[in-house]
């Protein structure tokens, strides 16, 4: 399958920044989804070689941008002066928007098309937006036809209080709308079906925030760019840490998506937070041309899908399927980072990584892998400390595996996450020596 | 041979004069500028078109005032009186055409050139950052003598007049239309339809409100005169800076009369051209004009700046440096150290810049900088 790549160039990634991923806290926070994107990607152009107008494109992922960030990829390239005349473009892939845009930019690479490119994902979660349902856009519709006091007066009598239920657009996005599950219940489906612990899931919420709080006493987290708010105030770090997280107090919390039996609480679950992570991808040419410093190379990609009520297990499919491609075993892999959007989804997929029967009737492969060390996985913690702003996340993890390759002087990651809808995406990057 | 004006009629009737003033890069209101301006007028008068539309044909604007050059050349007072009286009658000869008349402004429209647009019976200004209109003239020791104490009164009132006279300030488009200075502003690409609807369908003229005509009775001046030279003992001494407390002094006696308030114009304006602050601040002038343009010679004109130091006084040199249009960066030992610095650029250019859409641009132009990034290549400031 290596002939795959032969026709291809390779694509390296030069550089990468984000910001800090700030919790939400109930109100809209002190940033748009495009501007984290400009704070993420300002001080990355400020310090390239080249100017900004240099980019062939910019790709950004975003899930719901807000109403005046139509095209968002567009206003992030046009407020970080990249100039008029360098296109940009917007995806959508559920939570893997941000890797999408790292793939789509690597296959604009690879086949020749650009040289440099910026890419990645960002959200504002915060401020995803409370609509008003349809059957009160349709009586606001009437009342704007309604000419005379008579007829507003016959309009008024029609209302009525499901008029004013109003539609969150961040629940409603975190719903499949094919199978009727909320993401927390799909992960309750596969901790019944692997039989996975609330304890189990406590202590890896756990193990996450110490690692990430230990991650930022070590100052391992020089990816991130501090942000910067109108009215004064500072963000530098992670701010849904918790240091001194215990699962004692853990256990304490009630179930949110399965009341009021479930496992899945707000404690073993990813959070709800703004952020965005940018990415410098370069081909050979551009590398040369402008002498760029090398991070490593976006080696493959695999995008794999299965059950929307199950699509926690993406990952086991996605990571699979390249490992497979690329003939490579458990071992060949020195670093790993599988997003934490469940406790208890992060735990099935190591479960089922493992499991020849599910590897055989499910994702298609003769054999099963073996275990993935603990020390290996999400080693600086993962979206249950860091927080998960769905269009952004896909870049960050790929982002901080590149790091922790290079200070783990390693050789080969794997970056993977699982997607709303049922989908799993996977990214094999290579430290360049 | 008109060598400054051009005059067409075109297919719906309505004669278009356009000002191409010879051997400039700007229009101003020279004598011989104005004497082929009567020509014109004589022409206009006879030919009686349905309407007439004033417009520039120079890039940098409508047109930038008056002669100032003039003004030194030792016309001596009784010269520049009669000087003035001559505009006032060919300003009123204007205003006096029997015909929709228009003035298309766009870029600078300052001192003699706002006089020359008002006499005519309606403005429309270009809407876009260029377009600069107001009364220079207190900066060079006088006050607008070609009717514009007498018409900017009429037109928007005595308070916001008198304030537009005496601070000397320029204001845009918006802030023009919001004023009743200007009757309507539009995009460059509706300007011309819009001047044409305009004479086609002439509506009645601004006139300001029942509050502003109570301002310029003779009570309404006497309680508004001494709060407004109050107010400008505050900025500038009389004995040094006669031309505001003049203008004060000007509009109280005479307001309510455009009879009177045209000849004490005449009168007033000519005595202070020829005193010494006056032509000192004409002197002044001229030694800018070469200033400025011996740095035109320099061609330096830098798109980025770095800044290093977020204290007050860094941090509001990164930020004007933004709000003219830099790209800036600034840098501090950390991070703590440039949120203030943020927080007054946010401020100034709220402030400044007022809509949203300019206050983010500006905002993305100022880039925190504690690592330094922006130092490779920059012209530094520290």
């Amino acid at each position: 399958m290596q002939t795959r790549e032969s026709s291809s160039k390779p694509v390296y990634i030069v550089d990468g920044s984000r910001t800090p991923f700030l919790k939400a806290r109930g109100t809209p926070g002190p940033f748009h989804a495009s501007d984290l994107a400009v704070a993420a990607g300002r001080p990355l152009l400020a310090r390239q070689p080249f100017p900004a107008d240099a980019l062939d494109e910019v790709i950004l992922g975003c899930i719901g941008p807000g109403p005046d960030e139509t095209n968002i990829g567009r206003i992030l390239a046009l407020r970080l002066g990249c100039g008029e005349r360098v296109p940009a473009w917007t995806v959508q892939r559920n939570c893997a928007s941000g890797m999408q845009a790292l793939d789509s930019a690597a296959l604009d690479i690879a086949s020749g098309r650009a040289n440099l490119v910026l890419a990645g994902g960002t959200e504002a979660m915060s401020h995803h937006p409370v609509m008003l349902n349809e059957t009160m856009v349709a009586w606001l519709a009437e009342w704007n036809q309604a000419r005379n006091w008579g007829a507003r007066s016959r309009q008024l009598t029609r209302l009525r209080a499901r008029h004013l239920n109003l539609v969150f657009a961040l629940m409603r996005g975190l719903t499949d709308p094919l199978v009727g599950l909320s993401m927390g219940q799909t992960a309750e489906k596969l901790a019944w079906r692997f039989a996975i612990s609330r304890d189990e899931m406590d202590r890896f919420a756990v193990i996450s925030h110490q690692r990430l709080a230990e991650a930022q006493g070590a100052s391992r987290l020089g990816e991130i760019e501090p942000l910067y708010s109108s009215d004064g105030q500072l963000f530098e770090a992670d701010d849904g840490v918790r240091p001194d997280s215990r699962i004692d107090k853990l256990a304490q919390l009630k179930p949110v998506f399965d009341r009021p039996v479930g496992q899945v609480t707000a404690g073993n679950s990813a959070q709800i937070t703004d952020g965005a992570a940018l990415l410098l991808l370069a081909s050979e040419q551009a590398v040369e041309e402008y002498d760029l410093p090398l991070l490593g190379r976006l080696v493959d990609t695999q995008w794999s899908a299965l059950d929307p009520s199950q699509m926690g297990l993406g990952p086991v499919h996605a990571m699979g399927q390249l490992m497979e491609r690329w003939n490579l075993s458990t071992e060949d892999i020195d670093y790993w980072e599988i997003n934490e959007a469940f406790a208890a989804q992060v735990l099935a997929c190591l479960s089922a990584w493992q499991d020849v029967d599910y590897m055989q009737s499910e994702v298609g492969l003769d054999r099963a892998f073996s275990p993935i060390p603990e020390e290996r996985l999400n080693v600086d913690g993962g979206a249950i400390s860091i927080g998960h702003p769905v269009g952004a996340t896909g870049a960050r993890l790929v982002l901080h595996l590149l790091h922790v390759l290079r200070q783990g002087n390693a050789d080969k990651g794997i970056a993977s996450l699982c997607i709303g809808g049922g989908q799993g995406g996977a990214m094999l990057l290579e430290l360049v020596k | 041979m008109n060598k400054h004006w051009r005059m067409h009629t075109d297919h719906l009737g309505i004669a278009w004069l356009h000002f191409d003033h010879a051997d400039s890069s700007l229009n101003i209101l020279s004598v011989s500028a104005l004497t082929q301006l009567e020509e014109k007028v004589a022409e206009l008068e006879t030919e009686r078109p349905r309407g007439l539309i004033l417009l520039s044909d120079k890039k940098a604007g409508f047109i930038a005032g008056a002669d100032v050059n003039r003004f030194r050349e030792g016309m001596g007072q009784s010269g520049a009186e009669q000087h003035i009286l001559q505009v006032h009658e060919l300003f009123a000869r204007i205003e006096q055409l029997p015909f929709p008349t228009l003035a298309l402004i766009h870029g600078y429209c300052l001192g003699g050139g706002l006089e020359l647009a008002l006499s005519c019976r309606y403005r429309l200004a270009r809407d876009d950052d260029s377009t600069r209109l107001g009364f220079p003239e207190v900066r060079l020791g006088i006050f607008p003598g070609y009717g514009g104490t007498v018409r900017s009164i009429q037109r928007i009132g005595a308070l916001p007049a008198m304030k537009l006279m005496l601070s000397g300030r320029s204001i845009d488009a918006r802030q023009a239309k919001k004023l009743g200075l200007v009757d309507q502003t539009a995009p460059q690409r509706q300007l011309l339809a819009t001047a044409v609807a305009m004479i086609e369908h002439p509506r009645p003229l601004f006139t300001p409100g029942w509050l502003q005509s109570l301002a310029d009775t003779g009570p309404g001046r006497a309680l508004i005169a001494p709060m407004l030279t109050r107010k400008t003992t505050r900025h500038v001494r009389a004995d040094h800076y006669p031309a505001p407390f003049a203008l004060i002094d000007h509009w109280r006696k005479h307001g309510g009369s455009s009879h009177a308030l045209y000849r004490s114009e005449a009168e007033t304006v000519s005595r202070l051209l020829v005193g010494e602050t006056a032509q000192n601040l004409i002197r002044v002038f001229f030694l800018q004009e070469r200033l400025k343009a011996l740095g035109a010679q320099q061609n330096f004109t830098p798109e980025r700046v770095h800044v290093v130091g977020g204290g007050i006084m860094g941090g509001d040199i990164a930020a004007w440096c933004a709000l003219k249009g830099l790209k800036v960066t600034l840098q501090d030992r950390e991070a703590k150290f440039l949120t203030r610095a943020v927080a007054r650029a946010h401020q100034l250019f709220s402030r400044k810049l007022k809509q949203p859409r300019l206050i983010r641009d500006a905002m993305d132009r100022l880039m925190p900088d504690p690592n330094g990034y922006g130092v490779t290549s920059e012209s530094s400031i520290s």
